[in-house]
This record gives C-alpha cells, structure tokens and sequence, in this order.
C-alpha cells in the first residue's frame, strides 16, 4: 500500500524526483570524493551562496515561463548594487550605521531593478521585440548607466547593518536564506494562489490560445518581467552586501550559470513548463557539483566548459520529455 | 541591391531612415569638427576599429535570417585566430594557407553548433551560449592565456595602404559573397524559407539539416575571416580582443532592419548599419565624449531603434489588415 502511494507521488512529479536522485547522486559522489564534504563549515558556505544564485535564477526562469528569457538580470542587478551603494557611501558617514537609511538604499535599489524588470516588459510587450535582443539591448543600456555612475570604479564600504544581510547569521543559518525562503513563498503563492499563475502558463504553452481567453497578454508580460525585476533586485541585495562592494561587471559569469539551473530544474526554455520545487533542487545540484569541481582543483576554465556541456545535457533531457 | 522595390517603397523603408542618419551623422560630425571626421588619419582608426566585426555581421545577418542566433561566434574567431598564430610560427605557411587553417577551424566549430541547433529543439540562443562556454573555456584552459606575436614578415609587414585595403577588400569580398548567396542561390532562398516558417519549409521538401549545417558553418567561416584581418591589423592574438564584442555585432545587424524574428533581411541594411555603429562610436570620441558614457549613449540609440523598427512592423500589420496580432502570437 505504502508503496504505491509512493510510486504515484513519484509519477507526479517524475521530474523533481529526477532531479533529487541526481542531487543524492551528486553528494554521493563528492562526499566519496571528499569524505570531510559534509561538515558544518562546508554546508554553511554552500549555504550562504545559494539565495543570490536561486534569486537571480527565479529571476530568469519566470521570464522563461512565458517564452522568453531575460539576458539583462546582471547588469540590473548591478546597477542596482549601485544605487544602494551610493546612497549608503554618501549618506552614511564611514563607521557609523543608520538603520532607516539603509532601509532608503535597499528599497530603492529593488525599485530600480521592477523599474528595470518593467521596462524589458514594456519594450517587449508594445514593440514586440523578442525577449532576447530587447533585453541584449537593456542590458547594454543598464551597464552604460553604471559605467556613467561609476566610471568603472568600484563603490564600497558599507555600514554594518547592511553587511548583516549577506555575511551574518541569524540562528545558525545565514540571514539572505530567509529572505529567500521569503521571497519563495511569495512566488509560490504568486503561481498557485493567483489568477498570475494559470495565466502565465497558458500564455507560455500557447499565446493563441491564451489570447482567445482573453488574457491581456501585454499586461502579464509587464508584470512577468516587473517580478523578474523585483527577484534581482532582492539578489542585488545579498550580492552588494556579500562583495561588500560594487561595480560595472561583475558577476558576469552568472548569466550562463542562472540559465543552466532553470533548465536543469525543469523549466522548459519554450515556456510554460517549471515549478518552483524544481528550480530549488537545482540551485542545490549545482552548488554541489560547483564544490565538487573546486574540490577536485579543476582548472576554473575547465569548469565553465563543463557548465556549458552540462547545460546541453540539461536542454537535451528537457526537450525529450517534453516530447514525450 | 535589395529587392525590386519602387522609389517610393524605398522612401518608406526603414533602410531608407538609416541611410538618411548615417548621412545625417556624417554631415554634422565632418562640420563639428570641422574636417577631421574626414582626415585620412580618423577615417583609417574608423577602418581598423570596425572592420573585424563589420566582416562577422555579414555572418550574423545570415544566421538570424534562418531565424536563430549564434552568440558563439567570437569565441570561434578566437579559436580560428589562435589556430593560424600558432600554424604561422610553428609552421610559416603564406596568406591562402593561413586562411583555409582559420576558415576549416571556424567552419567545423560551426557544424558542431548546426547539428546541435538540428538535434536539440531548444531555443538557439540557449544552445550556442552553451558552446560558446564550452569553446572558451576549453581555449582558456587550453592556452592558458598566453598572448601570440612575433608572426612571420610576410604577414607583419604593415604600409599605409595595406592596413586599409586589406580590411576594406576582406569586407567588401564578404559582403558580396553574403549578398550573391541570398539573392541568387537556391541555398540562400531556402535561408530565408527557414526563417519565416521552418515547418512550411520541411513540407516543401527543404532539408532542414543541410541548410542549417550550411548557416552556422557560414558564420563560423566568416568569424574566422574577420580573425584573421583583426590578427593582421593588431598583430597579436589574445584571448579578450575579440570575447565580449558579440553584442556590438548583433545590433549591427538588427539596426540593419533585420527582421528581428527571422526570414528578412538585407545586406545593404546590415552595410547601413554597420556604418552607423562604427561612426557613432568613432564620432563620440571625435567630439570628446568620455569613454564612460559611449555605452550608455549607444546603447540608447540600439534600444531607440530596435523599438522604432517593432512600432512600424506593427503599423505595417495593422494597414495590411492580416490579423499581424495572431501572426505574432504563433511567433
């Protein structure tokens, strides 16, 4: 009896149950690798990486979701790392703290990133210009602003209560992964609980069909790429606070990563297809194929290679289920 | 060049409106600065700037007309580059052998990504940014970093006029090429029945495979080529003198009036908006515009422009009357 239950609720998500063998596979295998890889130092450091990946991954897989993909995550991201930094380096003299100013900086650093987020959405939506090259476009635009702002330099030095953000604790367990639990309830009940959710996965199966019920398609776009924007802003966040600093450029490398963990988590780059579970286990999967790597002392080139085959092999996998 | 189209359709078309602001720009950079937007000396560091990625748009134009993107091309001119550095020192060779080593290099890595591109029914973008990881970090890892000089004489040897009519004959010989082959070769029409309706295309009996082996192949040849004139102006081949640039080519491309979901498009529109990068650019510096805001001021241009082009595409829709809301939705 148990076991049918059991097998029933595996053929219900036959995905996420891939994917938790592979992460069971995974730590098999670097923990055989490494036999010290599950001590508490090593969790915790996985740990305190995994809100600013599963963020910004949030943040291109719900543009996913509608068929489109959002390239300009990075460069929002960091210009709103900047924005928050300028506002705390010239307001906040260096070694004192001012809680409510920091709350100014963080809040307007998540508005620039909607305000960014809504600007894709409008381009796309009321030009119809496809996602990628409207946000290759934003993307360079996003990153003329900072590099205006910032002259390629680097802003940092913040006052300590921003800091706590991305390299304290809060019981044990670093304070960013609250607010990304956080901010995953809020997109669960946003995808489950909402008329949004249904929508976006019609839209993202079949915009004709979408458009016969009546779904105001340019509006769910706006508002799909306004959420985008609100997830990299929360990621701008924890990055700036983590860095202790920021800039033009950085975490450029993000981009392919982000892309490779919504897909290996089972959102489908057509649209329509993903679930939250599964992008939280492959945020997991790869933070621990990332230690593996490290571990193993792998050539930091070698690794982006084997991300890239890794995204393949991911891409591959998705477009034989979705066949099927 | 173009297709058959009548004065007045010209003077309607968006070619048409970049030809007018390239000619526009032209006119007041060479007043502004009162001649030396004209002087041999800028028109010779507008040359060599642009001329490497000026030759790969032509092999970009082809690859979204067939309605996908390549993103790892610069990475294939790389490794076509450090392919020919290596064969010239270890080997010599002349200039035709240097040639075929970087175009058989890029024409290999471009089959890779063409029978990716067939196999796997995912987006291309997504596709060939994964190979573009996969090729960079294999040359990376593979080279180290190291930076190649030191070539042969025949190929260091630089004059006034070499250093421009090499780039310029390159890019012209490519232009023409691109053109011929999709005005006037069957390969070329079936570039562009791939692009407006893949599907429509297999029904009619269009080997899918074939033509996109030919696609990437072709933009994999013509990234090698504008190596190998980039090789020639710098004299050197490092790792990030070509990486990081893919964008400025696309929007070439794009501002050219490509249209933006495939199956259009035009050389003489891509040669449009070739220029007017190249001279926005050029003409920044030219009038002292710090480098810090060259970015944000191209940037707002390309994104000014590609929204310009999507309002009248829609305009056009709705005057045609063909239901363009439903065409857009299957897109």
């Amino acid at each position: 009896m148990k076991m049918d239950k059991v097998k029933k609720v595996i053929a219900k998500n036959s995905d996420n149950s891939m994917l938790l063998l592979m992460l069971v596979v995974c730590t098999a295998l670097v923990s055989l690798i490494k036999p010290g890889f599950f001590s508490f130092a090593t969790v915790q450091s996985v740990a305190y990486q995994i809100p600013e990946m599963g963020l910004l991954t949030v943040a291109m897989a719900i543009t996913m979701l509608v068929g489109g993909i959002n390239l300009s995550v990075i460069a929002s991201a960091n210009l709103s790392g900047i924005i928050m930094a300028l506002i705390m380096t010239r307001y906040i003299p260096e070694g004192t703290d001012n809680i409510p100013l920091v709350l100014v900086a963080v809040l307007a650093g998540v508005l620039v990133s909607v305000a960014a987020g809504a600007l894709n959405g409008l381009i796309i939506a009321h030009f119809k210009i496809p996602d990628m090259l409207a946000t290759l476009g934003t993307q360079l635009l996003f990153s003329g602003i900072c590099l205006a702002i910032t002259r390629g330099e680097t802003i940092s030095g913040y006052p300590d209560s921003f800091k706590f953000i991305g390299n304290e604790t809060i019981g044990g367990i670093p304070t960013a992964i609250y607010i990304f639990v956080l901010a995953l309830l809020f997109l669960v009940i946003l995808l489950r609980n909402m008329p949004y959710g249904p929508r976006v996965h019609l839209y993202g199966s079949n915009k004709v069909a979408s458009m016969f019920s009546g779904v105001n398609d340019k509006a769910l776009i706006v508002k799909t790429y306004a959420i985008s924007g609100l997830f990299v802003g929360l990621a701008a966040v924890i990055l700036t606070s983590r860095f202790n600093a920021a800039a033009e450029g950085y975490a450029s490398s993000y981009l392919m990563q982000t892309i490779l963990i919504a897909v290996l988590g089972g959102v489908n780059p057509n649209g329509g297809h993903g679930k939250v579970s599964g992008i939280v286990l492959g945020v997991l999967i790869f933070q621990v194929v990332g230690s593996g790597l490290n571990i193993l002392r792998l050539n930091s080139h070698l690794t982006t290679a084997i991300y890239g085959v890794i995204l393949l092999l991911a891409v591959t996998a998705r477009m034989l289920r979705t066949e099927k | 060049m173009g297709n058959k189209l009548s004065y007045k359709k010209y003077i309607n078309s968006s070619e048409f409106y970049l030809l007018l602001v390239d000619v526009i720009l032209v006119v007041f950079l060479s007043i502004y600065t009162r001649g030396n937007f004209l002087e041999l000396t800028n028109l010779r560091s507008l040359v060599v700037g642009y001329s490497a990625l000026g030759i790969m748009a032509a092999g970009v134009l082809v690859v979204i007309i067939s309605g996908g993107i390549d993103i790892s091309f610069m990475a294939i001119a790389t490794i076509a580059q450090y392919a020919m550095a290596q064969y010239m020192l270890h080997l010599g060779g002349n200039f035709v052998i240097i040639i075929l080593v970087a175009v058989v290099t890029g024409v290999a890595l471009g089959c890779i990504n063409a029978l990716l591109v067939n196999r796997i029914k995912a987006p291309t973008l997504i596709i060939t940014l994964a190979t573009m990881s996969i090729f960079d970090g294999i040359l990376l890892w593979a080279t180290k970093g190291v930076k190649l000089f030191g070539f042969p004489e025949w190929f260091a040897v630089k004059t006034p006029a070499s250093i421009v009519a090499i780039p310029i004959g390159f890019l012209v010989l490519v232009f023409l090429l691109t053109w011929y082959i999709l005005k006037f070769t069957k390969m070329g029409r079936k570039i562009y029945a791939i692009g407006g309706n893949i599907e429509a295309a297999r029904r009619m009996g269009v080997n899918i495979l074939k033509v996109q082996l030919f696609v990437y192949a072709y933009v994999g040849a013509i990234a090698a080529l504008g190596a190998i004139v980039q090789c020639y102006l710098i004299q050197q081949v490092a790792l990030n003198d070509l990486v990081g640039n893919e964008m400025d080519v696309i929007a070439m491309v794009v501002l050219g009036g490509v249209a933006l979901s495939g199956g259009k498009g035009t050389v003489s529109g891509t040669v449009l908006g070739m220029l007017l990068v190249a001279i926005m650019s050029n003409g920044l510096t030219l009038i002292g515009v710090s480098s810090y805001y060259q970015d944000l001021v191209i940037g707002s241009v390309i994104l000014v422009s590609f929204c310009s082009s999507g309002w009248k595409m829609l305009q056009n829709a709705k005057k045609a009357n063909i239901g363009g809301k439903l065409e857009d939705g299957q897109g």
